[in-house]
């Protein structure tokens, strides 16, 4: 695909000026800077700790009165690209992206995954999202602003003016709507995906007070209602589209959106190579900044990265470890790696005797070392960690979390001390060695060979173990019904990066990924502990929540991290405006932020790999 | 002749019935089905999928059929043409793999003919100087071609370009119509690694069969004569020991079928193969089998036209 060039931009700048002056002369809405400035200032929500500004939190009638241009901040407020690292942003240019995944399907409810967000993140808005440059910030997206119901159970959204579909309808609020309304109780194979991320919405209670302005309520209080719509799969669609083409549109045509790239013309879903042009409409003035984003789904791992060290595509997620290394040693690919939500596990069936008594648990998890499990089986790739992800806002301080026994390699590498104190809790609980345990791994190649490892720890323990291998489908119903093994390894991944969704997920008595606690009563303490984080709005007081949390789930030793995974992010020079956003949603994968600069495709200093963003933004 | 054609093509009915029974079982055997790769496919569904789920999809698939019921349902549309619907995305089936087809069609010609053009001269000139250097090289390579996978080589030879070019094929698919300049680019380097394999059998099996043609006594006799030994070779050598190249063409144009799933995928070609690969991948039966059926399909086409050319290249030959 042909890019700007370095006279391109020559060109471009001077013709860029008599826009500006044509636009200003005529008095047009259309503002095509970098970050345009609407008129009106307000705060905006913050969702964790890293981010500071104040909530709005008028009483109920106070934001029955407000307007949208006492609570939407200027766009300048929170559109802040690292331009001090980047330089400033430049328009033009094709952004070529390298993914792994077939590009099979576009269907974002019933049959979401991966495959789905390479299609509709750059076509369509969430109704806020994370701050691209910024971790954790929530920011205005199709709702421009936002006011929170005094007694924590709503919030009223209003909308961008201007807001319009591809194919040229305006946006409405029913169209938003109608979208949660489908995601929360839709039937048939568009069952939402987002149908549990939502369960706090009462639909019925939700409505429309005019067409850009949605007051929703919730059943109960809800501090994470906001980062539930900066989910990736929380995209908004056209509600008469939906109603005229219904499943069929929703798996093929992605034409009908008000992303900032519109689908291109003559496409069909189910091709490895999807194209995407600028929205001209675009309601967020300025953006987005590439004139085209090309997507190409690249099965074949060795092809994957031959196609970017030919520099054929710009940007690689990148998965693969053996490929993280061709790419640090290049010296014009920037190679980001960054920790994810992902991570593997082991469980401890507490229902069964004797690993209902925690001391038992925490012997078992003593003897497990981390760092030669992320040796051997992650190339060294992965981070220890505790029971919230790595690096990320809520991970707990390391003193804190390495106080609690056997979650920390022991400070002088005596494993051979360690497990014989392991061993010696084991015989004082009366622990049984001569019984074999029954070992429940799923039937799956990689997760056999993690379960092997954890087996050859527990053989280092004196515990006798035996695979029982299950087939997925059956396995899946043992995990939610209970009825698993004494122990059991998994590949799990948190669903967000917060305390009430993420550990909720896994510890929430009723939810079905708590695989320990079918049959069992509920832990009152950790029950507790999860309300006080869904419904804490204050940041400061809901990290406390999460550290008290996180660290009674780790004394209990219900379920015990391996190691968290790790991935990487690598983009040649002329990518300009990543910053290291260690839990990717919406925005990272929307590409409105990313911008390319030819004055950088011969920068030859990029080598080498960072953790963190690259220039130590 | 056209009572031989029709009693072939009669044997083609039990044999595409056997051929779908037996694909059909093989993917209704194999553990989990279509439901669980949609519900379970993200790792967060286990968030939002019940067994009220699973069981509302397998019976809008028709999944919660007996087997039977299942197979009677497909088969019946196929023998109207009907291929069904993508589970996956939910495309007909047929018009998913159209565009494929012309590709792969694209990419086996062009591999066949690289393949001959390899493999005729290769393997006359290896007979013509027999048991000498020319031969022996020859019959290494083809040896070395005829041993190694074609995606290893394939992966050998993106290797090699990118290391010593700094570049590989566009990874954008051209259409031929469109831009037949990218369109070969893209494809000649797949088609010389599915070539270069093919020809190594071809080679060989020219090599013999002129060899054994340059023994017969007619050749003898048209030496006597006083012709010219190029003659000899073109004219009166070459048409009988090409019979068995033919068959062995026909062959290979049937093994590229199937042999072009792997290097597609290598070389992203959006074939036929890698919408195999991907449609095994999410379990979307439908493809999976209107794609085994039209390789067998072509399977036996393939036979009945080398069947067929035999009484072109070889008069002597007379179906009854």
């Amino acid at each position: 695909m042909p890019r700007i060039g370095k006279s391109g931009s020559l060109i471009a700048l001077p013709v860029l000026a008599m826009m500006l002056a044509l636009a200003a002369a005529c008095g047009t809405p259309a503002d095509p800077t970098p970050v345009p400035a609407e008129p009106t200032t307000a705060p905006v929500q913050a969702a964790t700790p890293a981010a500071t500004e104040a909530m709005a939190a008028p009483t109920q009638d106070a934001m029955m009165a407000a307007s949208k241009a006492e609570v939407a901040p200027a766009m300048s407020e929170y559109w802040n690209p690292p331009t001090d690292y980047y330089g400033d942003p430049v328009y033009g240019g094709t952004l070529r992206i390298n993914y792994e995944d077939p590009l099979e399907h576009a269907n974002a409810w019933g049959a979401f995954s991966g495959v789905t967000v390479r299609y509709r993140t750059p076509t369509h808005n969430n109704l806020v999202e994370t701050d691209p440059y910024n971790d954790g910030k929530i920011i205005p997206d199709l709702a421009a602003g936002w006011t929170n119901h005094d007694d924590g159970q709503g919030l009223t959204l209003y909308f961008h003016d201007g807001i319009t579909w591809h194919n040229g309808d305006a946006f409405t609020c029913e169209d938003a709507r109608f979208t949660l309304e489908t995601m929360v109780t839709g039937n048939g194979i568009t069952a939402s995906e987002m149908r549990g991320k939502l369960s706090f919405l009462d639909i019925s209670g939700s409505s429309c007070l005019d067409d850009s302005t949605l007051e929703l309520r919730f059943t109960e209080p809800s501090a994470t209602a906001l980062l539930a719509f900066t989910d990736r799969a929380a995209l908004m669609f056209n509600k008469a589209w939906f109603e005229e083409g219904g499943e069929e549109a929703m798996f093929q045509d992605v034409s009908v959106g008000t992303g900032p790239f519109r689908w291109e013309e003559g496409q069909s879903v189910g091709v490895d190579e999807q194209n995407f042009v600028k929205n001209d409409n675009y309601f967020k003035h300025g953006l987005p900044y590439v004139d085209r984003v090309v997507v190409f789904g690249i099965l074949d791992e060795s092809i994957q990265q031959s196609v970017m060290l030919a520099h054929q595509t710009d940007w690689h997620w990148v998965r693969n470890f053996g490929q993280y290394d061709a790419y640090v040693e290049h010296p014009q690919i920037s190679t980001v790696i960054r920790a994810t939500r992902g991570h593997h596990s082991l469980w401890l069936n507490a229902r069964n005797a004797p690993f209902d008594n925690v001391r038992v648990r925490q012997a078992i998890m003593m003897g497990i070392d981390r760092d030669t499990g992320i040796s051997i089986l992650q190339a060294g790739h992965g981070s220890a960690g505790f029971l919230m992800a790595p690096g990320g806002p809520w991970s707990l301080d390391e003193s804190q979390g390495c106080a609690v026994p056997g979650w920390c390699a022991p400070a002088d590498g005596d494993w051979d001390a360690r497990r014989a104190e392991a061993k010696s809790i084991l015989e004082a609980e009366g622990f049984d060695f001569d019984k074999t345990y029954k070992f429940t791994v799923e039937a799956d190649a990689q997760v056999q060979a993690r379960a092997t490892f954890f087996q050859e720890q527990l053989r280092l323990l004196g515990v006798k173990t035996d695979f029982d291998l299950v087939e997925t489908v059956a396995y899946r119903k043992q995990t939610s019904d209970g009825s698993w093994g004494d122990i059991l390894p998994r590949n799990d991944t948190m669903p967000a990066d917060d305390p009430a969704l993420g550990m909720g997920f896994y510890f929430r008595c009723v939810s079905p990924n708590n695989h320990w606690t079918p049959g069992l009563p509920c832990d009152e303490k950790a029950e507790a502990l999860l309300d006080q984080a869904s419904s804490t709005i204050d940041q400061a007081q809901r990290k406390a929540i999460s550290d008290e949390l996180q660290l009674y789930a780790m004394e209990q030793y219900w379920k015990f991290p391996l190691y968290w995974e790790q991935e990487a992010v690598a983009f040649w020079p002329e990518v300009r405006g990543y910053f290291h956003h260690p839990q990717p949603s919406s925005s990272f994968l929307r590409w409105e932020h990313l911008w390319i600069d030819p004055a950088h495709a011969d920068d030859a200093d990029k080598g080498g790999q960072t953790t963190g963003v690259p220039g130590g933004l | 002749m056209r009572a031989y054609i029709l009693r072939r093509m009669a044997l083609f009915v039990p044999t595409a019935f056997g051929v779908s029974v037996f694909i059909f079982l093989m993917l209704h055997v194999i553990p989990g089905d279509y439901a669980t790769t949609l519900l379970l496919g993200g790792r967060d569904r286990a968030l939002v999928a019940t067994e009220e789920d699973f069981a509302r999809v397998r019976s809008q698939l028709g999944l919660d059929k007996p087997l039977h019921i299942q197979y009677a349902t497909w088969a019946g549309k196929l023998l109207r043409g009907d291929l069904g619907v993508s589970w996956i995305n939910r495309q007909p089936v047929l018009e998913r793999m159209l565009p494929r087809i012309a590709v792969s069609a694209q990419l086996g010609l062009m591999a066949v003919l690289i393949a001959s053009i390899i493999a005729i001269p290769g393997g006359v000139i290896a007979a013509v100087r027999q048991d000498t250097f020319i031969d022996y090289v020859l019959r290494f390579v083809s040896m070395i071609f005829e041993s190694m996978p074609n995606f290893w080589i394939g992966l050998l030879l993106i290797v090699g370009l990118l290391t010593i070019f700094d570049w590989i094929p566009p990874i954008s698919y051209a259409n031929l119509w469109e831009d037949p300049w990218d369109n070969l680019m893209i494809l000649i380097f797949p088609a010389m690694v599915v070539g270069a394999r093919s020809s190594a059998g071809m080679l060989r099996m020219t090599r013999s069969s002129v060899l054994e043609a340059l023994r017969e006594d007619y050749v003898r006799t048209a030496e006597a004569k006083g012709l010219y030994r190029s003659r000899i070779l073109f004219i009166h050598v070459l048409r009988n020991a090409l019979l068995p190249v033919v068959t062995l063409a026909g062959f290979e144009i049937v093994f590229l079928m199937g042999g072009q799933v792997v290097i597609e995928q290598v070389f992203n070609i959006p074939g036929l193969g890698n919408l195999f690969i991907q449609a095994v991948g999410s379990r979307d039966f439908p493809v999976i089998q209107a794609i085994v059926m039209f390789i067998a399909g072509v399977v036996l086409l393939a036979n009945l036209v080398v069947d067929l050319m035999y009484a072109w290249l070889d008069p002597r030959i007379r179906y009854t």
